[in-house]
């Protein structure tokens, strides 16, 4: 059974300007031990599934479809259930860590309050634990960051205690919202080997959310393409790598900065246009403004989601692998 | 925007959008109605009293309100409705000119601290920390003490009370604006000092003073009230809100109205000063919208 | 943190030391000669140069200026000419007096300020928000001998449940001692708490939605931690620094609610000094204010300096 089932989930904003479809109908589902990438730019909603899974949203939100967790209903879960998953089975890590850590109490504080709170821990059994797991982040001197505060460490280490203070009480799962994308290039490689030293060594699942498919290919076992807050395209990484399917998966694929293969230098390709923010989810392909392929058919109508090739689903009415016309506009 | 709109300049489409925020915001309009109507009670007091403040008749000393006397008599026979209606002419002399004196000279000081920097920010900013040493109404009493009683002393006194303040916040601002680019544009135009300070400084800073303005009026309004309670201020005859409290206190037991009514009215001058200070607020700096 | 100690020291010291310039200036400037008003009754030309003499007052004046100073950095400040009682002996025994005051006064800020401010920042926009808000500004414009006389009216005169003047102090009787500071407290510190209560209510809507609160609600703590544990926590540093700010609104307070509430506080002890024309007590009593304030101003800054981890502990590695 799967570790984590989301099933048409949609989320909806009431804001002054009215109200924003963030996620339309977006379904996935993660099991153990794997990695699931979620993909896509800035605003396509992906931060906002994982974060309504477990009800982090403001009260602005509303949730509906359907999410459990090892079998258990996670939208109509009580608040305090929820609190008893958040931290303990499911944790979250977040992209900034110097905004995400508290800056007025230390490090030991913050790792401690997880397991105080949900292991039980007494101050002494919190500290040792808490040496050991920033050994296991691969923090170095661990004992002395014990009383130190997050502005005396660097992004890197921040993001490293992040970590510890998520794998605290050995979750099931660890959600990674763009854990490396405040980083420095060099540090990025470092986080992404500890999260596959995590999943290896400790059998945590991890949903992996990231704009960035270069990260997408190091680590991820399946990959979720999501696109103004639906899915369009999902399949196991080799096999999106090697033979995407939608436009705009095409299009990421060739955005990913690389070295000219051997004819001369290649511009940065990237999508013209920029990602929708929809008030209602439009009854056509959300995609069409933007894509090379689009006709009156995508415009009119949403393109369900389909398997084209053996467990590889798309939602597109022209899927295939013909590359991004070089220099296209809208 | 409508044509009317359209057709006038940018400034005063910008006044425009103002009023029509100031507009919406219940609070901040009663606070500028009770404020102005303070003004007026200030301007036509003669007119609006029925009776001369002085007045006294001490067969009805200390009676209650009745026809012939909206808020009652005090000790003396004087009618107090009238005299709370003349006393805002003491009150907003001071609150006003006080205000205005302070500005007067703190401003200048302030543009010329936080504009040339130099030697003379320093020597001004130590001066106004020194100053700053004394709180407000401490400054305000000893002032007044050295001064001598009076009206206008107690208002020359809260006006250079409020002084260091205003050259802190003139001279913060002043510093913040100088380095807008259209400064700079107009300094590279070669513009002379004094039209740079006159035209493109201050008048972006007429928000923040109106917003002073709005806070320091019923600061020296509340001091004016405080300087004549303790006899610093307003001499008798002449009648303010403080003094009438001063000499309410013998009577709280018999005739409580005595202490009400003209601490109501110092409470409501206050007040309404302060609500519209706050909508204006709002209105000019979105950030502070709580 | 030393380095930032040691440098707001001694701008303290300075701004001690111009103050006391000032004060020192300011006798001088009285109406009449120094010595006319030192002389207090007695003005025969004979005292008159007596006086001179004994104060040294036809030395140069930075000469007088140091002589003065010397003596009242010993808290020597000369003699009531009124009471002929030392001056500095009847500042000190009034301060303390004032000095319940303020604490009691700081207290009740506290209680009033803190609650209203986080319930109005956690439930913004409400009813209790919106109400909080009104409350306060209300608190703020309110002049405060009026509401002295009001509770006077209210619980002294009417209810007959406080004294409603007298001062007994804390050693002989504390709970007379705090039926008597009850008024004066609340009054003195309805004023702060409107102001404390706005301070937090900022902080807390900075705090509430920042980061940090998303990944304490993340790790499945309880909304009490979360508010407690984390988002007052950092906004509490800004409250401290208010409170510290509002120290002076609290002294000029004082000097109006201790002369209504009967305290005999160094705020009366002002007022007195000043209606009686005690120019060695007005010097005293200036300068001390001046001092102190000064003083509460620089606690107040390191108090921040050591709750903001930021100042307290910097560098490290990075």
């Amino acid at each position: 059974m799967a570790l984590l089932d989301v099933s048409n989930l949609s989320v909806r904003f009431d804001t002054d300007d009215g109200a924003v479809q963030a996620v339309d109908g977006v379904s996935l589902e993660l099991e153990q031990k794997q990695v699931l990438a979620i993909v896509g730019e800035s605003g396509c909603g992906k931060s906002v599934t994982a974060m309504s899974l477990l009800r982090l949203l403001p009260p602005s939100a509303t949730v509906t479809g359907a999410a459990s967790f090892d079998g258990r209903d996670l939208l109509a879960a009580d608040e305090s259930e929820l609190r008893a998953i958040r931290g303990r089975e499911i944790s979250f890590v977040f992209q900034e860590p110097m905004t995400s850590l508290n800056p007025a109490l230390t490090v030991q504080k913050q790792i401690g309050e997880v397991l105080r709170r949900h292991l039980d821990m007494s101050g002494d059994q919190a500290r040792e634990r808490t040496v050991e797991l920033l050994d296991l982040v691969g923090i170095p001197a661990p004992r002395r960051r014990l009383g130190e505060y997050p502005h005396q460490l660097s992004g890197g280490m921040r993001q490293r205690v992040m970590i510890a203070m998520a794998l605290a009480c050995d979750p099931k799962v660890l959600i990674a919202d763009e854990p490396t994308t405040a980083l420095d290039v060099t540090i990025q490689a470092g986080i992404l080997d500890l999260l596959r030293d995590v999943r290896e060594r400790l059998g945590t699942a991890i949903v992996l959310i990231t704009h960035n498919l270069g990260v997408v290919a190091d680590i991820a076992d399946r990959v979720v393409v999501m696109y103004a807050g639906r899915k369009v395209e999902e399949a196991e990484v080799h096999e999106l790598f090697a033979h995407p399917q939608h436009p705009y998966t095409v299009g990421l694929l060739a955005a990913i900065p690389r070295k000219a293969n051997g004819d001369g230098r290649r511009r940065l390709q990237e999508i013209p246009g920029i990602v929708p923010s929809l008030p209602e989810p439009p009854p056509r392909c959300t995609f069409a403004p933007r894509c090379p392929r689009a006709d009156e058919r995508s415009r009119s109508e949403q393109p369900p989601l389909r398997e084209v090739r053996p467990d590889h689903h798309v939602a597109c009415f022209h899927p295939g692998e013909e590359p991004w016309p070089e220099g296209w506009r809208t | 925007m409508t044509t009317a709109e359209a057709v006038l300049s940018p400034r005063a489409r910008q006044r425009r959008r103002m009023r029509r925020r100031l507009l919406r915001r219940p609070l901040a309009v009663a606070g500028l109605v009770v404020a102005l109507m303070f003004v007026l009670m200030a301007l036509f007091a003669p007119l609006i009293a029925p009776y001369s403040p002085g007045k006294s008749d001490f067969s009805a000393a200390l009676s209650g309100p009745s026809s012939q006397h909206l808020f009652g008599t005090d000790d003396l026979g004087r009618d107090i409705f009238s005299r709370v209606v003349w006393s805002a002419r003491a009150s907003m002399q001071a609150g006003v000119f006080a205000t205005l004196l302070a500005m007067a000279v703190a401003v200048p000081i302030g543009l010329v601290a936080g504009y040339y920097r130099g030697w003379i920010d320093p020597v001004i900013s130590r001066i106004t920390d020194v100053v700053l040493a004394f709180p407000f109404l401490i400054i305000a009493v000893g002032l007044a003490a050295i001064l001598g009683p009076s009206l206008k002393n107690a208002t020359i006194a809260l006006g250079i009370a409020a002084m260091p303040i205003l050259v802190r916040v003139t001279r913060g601002e002043t510093l913040a604006l100088r380095e807008e680019d259209y400064v700079k544009a107009a300094v590279a135009n070669g513009a002379s000092d004094f039209v740079i300070l006159g035209r493109h400084i201050l008048p972006n800073m007429t928000g923040t003073l109106l917003v002073q303005a709005t806070v320091w009026i019923p600061r020296s309004i509340i001091g004016e009230a405080l300087l004549s309670f303790l006899g610093l201020g307003v001499q008798p005859p002449t009648p303010s809100w403080g003094v009438m409290l001063s000499a309410a206190q013998p009577f709280i037991d018999q005739a409580p109205r005595l202490v009400i009514f003209p601490g109501l009215a110092i409470f409501l001058a206050t007040l309404s000063f302060n609500l519209l200070g706050d909508g204006l607020r709002d209105i000019l700096d979105p950030k502070t919208r709580a | 943190m030393r380095s930032f100690l040691l440098r707001r020291t001694g701008a303290a010291l300075i701004v001690i030391f111009l103050a006391s310039v000032v004060v020192f200036l300011g006798l001088q400037a009285l109406p009449g000669s120094p010595a006319l008003t030192l002389a207090g009754e007695d003005r025969s030309p004979q005292a008159i140069a007596e006086i001179v003499k004994k104060f040294g007052l036809d030395d140069p004046l930075p000469v007088q200026y140091f002589n003065w100073l010397g003596h009242a950095l010993q808290g020597d400040f000369g003699v009531s000419h009124r009471t002929g009682l030392s001056v500095g002996e009847t500042i000190m025994d009034r301060i303390p007096i004032t000095l319940e005051l303020a604490v009691l006064s700081i207290i009740v800020a506290l209680v009033l300020g803190i609650p209203a401010g986080v319930i109005s920042a956690y439930k913004r926009g409400s009813l209790p928000d919106h109400a909080s808000g009104l409350l306060a500004l209300v608190g703020l414009s309110i002049p405060h001998f009026w509401l002295g006389l009001l509770l006077i009216l209210l619980f002294a005169v009417r209810l007959r449940v406080l004294p409603a003047s007298g001062y007994v102090p804390f050693t002989e009787d504390p709970i007379e001692n705090l039926r008597r500071m009850a008024m004066p407290a609340f009054v003195l510190g309805t004023g702060v708490s409107a102001v404390v209560m706005r301070q937090m209510r900022s902080s807390m809507l900075d705090s509430l939605t920042a980061d940090y609160v998303r990944t304490a609600r993340a790790k499945g703590l309880s909304e009490r931690s979360v508010i407690v544990g984390h988002a007052m926590r950092n906004s509490m540093l800004t409250v401290v620094t208010v409170v510290g700010l509002e120290f002076g609104a609290l002294i000029s307070g004082a000097v109006i609610t201790e002369q209504i509430f009967v305290i005999p506080g160094f705020g009366r002890l002002t007022i007195e000094a000043v209606n009686q024309r005690d120019y060695a007590l007005i010097q005293g009593v200036v300068f001390v204010a001046a001092v102190g304030y000064v003083v509460v101003n620089l606690l107040v800054d390191v108090t921040y300096s050591y709750l903001n981890p930021r100042i307290r502990v910097s560098g490290g590695s990075v």
